[in-house]
């Protein structure tokens, strides 16, 4: 099984646009697709923690990146993720790029993010879409595992500095194109996001101040409805925590 | 030949490799445990006189006991000590402790460096470090050589299969060598108790304090320790489940990291 994050995506740029994305015209004709609109605020550290470990929020109490000044790492997240279990469990797995902490976790796969996992120059947002696809693209063969998960993260970057810009809907080209590539590496992929995303001041939530410190301005931030394209996957993502749940019961370990 | 034979003579035999490589070399002494540690394998590997600088990196913010450290060892040990500082960026105001941690860091410890490097143009460097301090490390070479701009092209480094090192440097600007690179926290304290070497008071246990990891003082932390002599210090290590470096604050990857969640807005 295949999981693709895509983070920050949302059907608002999709749809509207899907003549210039073939591949997701495509998949979306094909198999299931739905809004998960999320109960748990639209936060990305917490909800691809809660995705991937089962927790609610107030459970793994893991809310954001940085707590108290400090960047936040694997081992301030006290829980257990679906990748600890499954390898207990002798199930292969490997996660790539999860952006719960940053620089984003990665579990039986090395990967070096550019820009330290928060890439923010043009160079670096595009270079994370070509290094994560042929990242998964060399996993292969016997290394291919029974779970395998990927995320990209810069989607969600250029969506908080490029909202409503052409330069976005480029980037969704670009993204659509990778999902090309990948899409068909096995029977059972599931795409999702953590969060959608909106206009600046219209989202529900703030995540960030509108003015960053460098003066730049932000203008989009994230809304609570995320999406899911489901190929072959056999349980439905209500919310993030039915990812890990739906796992646990797929594979059926404890 | 037990455990601890074998790392120290691995260790005198990679010291005395660089040397005989590279006579414009120098050994960086942080005053922490595994730099004295490593002061005290090239004083045995060149029979108790080191032939050639210890540098330390002086960011005007070190713990008093370590300037004391310093001084009386460097005399004692007659140890041909430079001080390297970046006095321009602490003229300009740069202070160790202010601002986002990566300005300080790489001002006063990366600078004060390449401007130390470059006045008495070493092609070689010894540094303490240890694979199994910190996730970054672990790629590390026992010869690791630094482009022009001070980087570390991981992706591109010499094999060091079975024990052989690519010693012999030709158009990197210069070559890092890392004795302690198979040393664990634990080798490096057994060491200290076998050979007696004196080491900083920090690290030992007052108050129910201790430092298990020494650097600038505004970012190192001390851990809950009752740990006041070696011995113990072994055994509170051997049980310990935290990170060696979980008191310091400002590991360079978490300041680049921090410096670009800021440049999106994170306090």
């Amino acid at each position: 099984m295949f999981i693709i994050g895509l983070d920050g995506a949302t059907w608002d740029i999709i749809k509207p646009n899907i003549d210039k994305l073939p591949t997701f015209k495509k998949i979306l004709s094909q198999h299931d697709n739905y809004t998960i609109s999320l109960q748990q605020k639209p936060w990305s550290a917490s909800v691809w923690c809660s995705m991937f470990s089962g927790k609610l929020p107030e459970e793994h109490n893991h809310l954001d990146f940085v707590k108290d000044g400090e960047v936040q790492t694997r081992n301030d997240v006290k829980v257990d993720f679906i990748w600890d279990i499954l390898s207990r469990n002798n199930i292969s797995v490997k996660a790539l790029n999860i952006p719960f902490i940053v620089p984003p976790y990665n579990y039986n796969i090395y990967f070096n993010p550019p820009g330290y996992g928060v890439p923010l120059t043009q160079e670096e947002l595009n270079t994370e879409i070509t290094e994560i696809t042929n990242k998964i693209v060399s996993v292969t063969g016997d290394s291919k595992p029974e779970l395998f998960i990927a995320v990209y993260t810069a989607l969600d970057k250029m969506s908080h500095l490029h909202w409503g810009g052409e330069s976005l809907i480029d980037y969704y080209i670009k993204i659509d194109k990778a999902v090309n590539k990948i899409f068909e590496l096995d029977e059972k992929v599931l795409i999702l996001s953590d969060h959608g995303f909106t206009d600046y001041d219209k989202a529900p939530v703030q995540t960030l101040p509108k003015i960053t410190s460098t003066g730049n301005e932000l203008k989009g931030d994230h809304h609570p409805d995320a999406i899911a394209i489901a190929k072959n996957i056999p349980f439905k993502v209500n919310q993030p925590i039915d990812v890990f749940n739906g796992l646990i019961s797929y594979f059926n370990v404890k | 030949m037990n455990h601890l034979d074998e790392l120290e003579n691995k260790s005198v035999y990679i010291i005395r490799e660089a040397y005989n490589q590279f006579k414009k070399i120098a050994v960086l002494w942080s005053i922490g445990k595994d730099s004295t540690t490593l002061i005290q394998l090239c004083r045995k590997s060149f029979f108790g006189h080191i032939p050639f600088p210890v540098i330390h990196i002086d960011t005007g913010a070190k713990f008093e006991e370590m300037y004391e450290f310093r001084d009386k060892y460097a005399k004692e040990w007659k140890l041909n000590l430079i001080i390297a500082m970046n006095k321009e960026a602490m003229a300009r105001g740069v202070k160790c402790g202010e601002g986002d941690g990566f300005t300080c860091c790489n001002e006063l410890k990366t600078n004060a460096l390449k401007q130390c490097m470059a006045k008495h143009d070493f092609k070689a460097l010894i540094l303490g470090i240890r694979r199994d301090e910190h996730g970054i490390r672990a790629k590390e070479r026992v010869f690791s050589p630094r482009d022009q701009k001070f980087n570390w092209d991981y992706k591109n480094q010499p094999p060091e299969l079975w024990n052989q090192y690519r010693s012999i440097s030709d158009d990197q600007t210069h070559v890092r060598i890392h004795p302690l690179l198979h040393w664990t926290e634990v080798d490096v304290w057994k060491y200290i108790k076998r050979e007696n070497l004196p080491i900083n008071k920090l690290y030992f246990a007052k108050n129910g304090l201790r430092y298990r990891s020494l650097g600038c003082k505004p970012n190192t932390k001390p851990i809950k320790s009752d740990a006041d002599t070696v011995d113990k210090i072994i055994e509170e290590i051997k049980k310990s489940k935290s990170s060696e470096r979980a008191g310091r604050s400002q590991d360079k990857e978490a300041a680049y990291v921090m410096q670009r969640l800021r440049k999106l807005g994170y306090m």
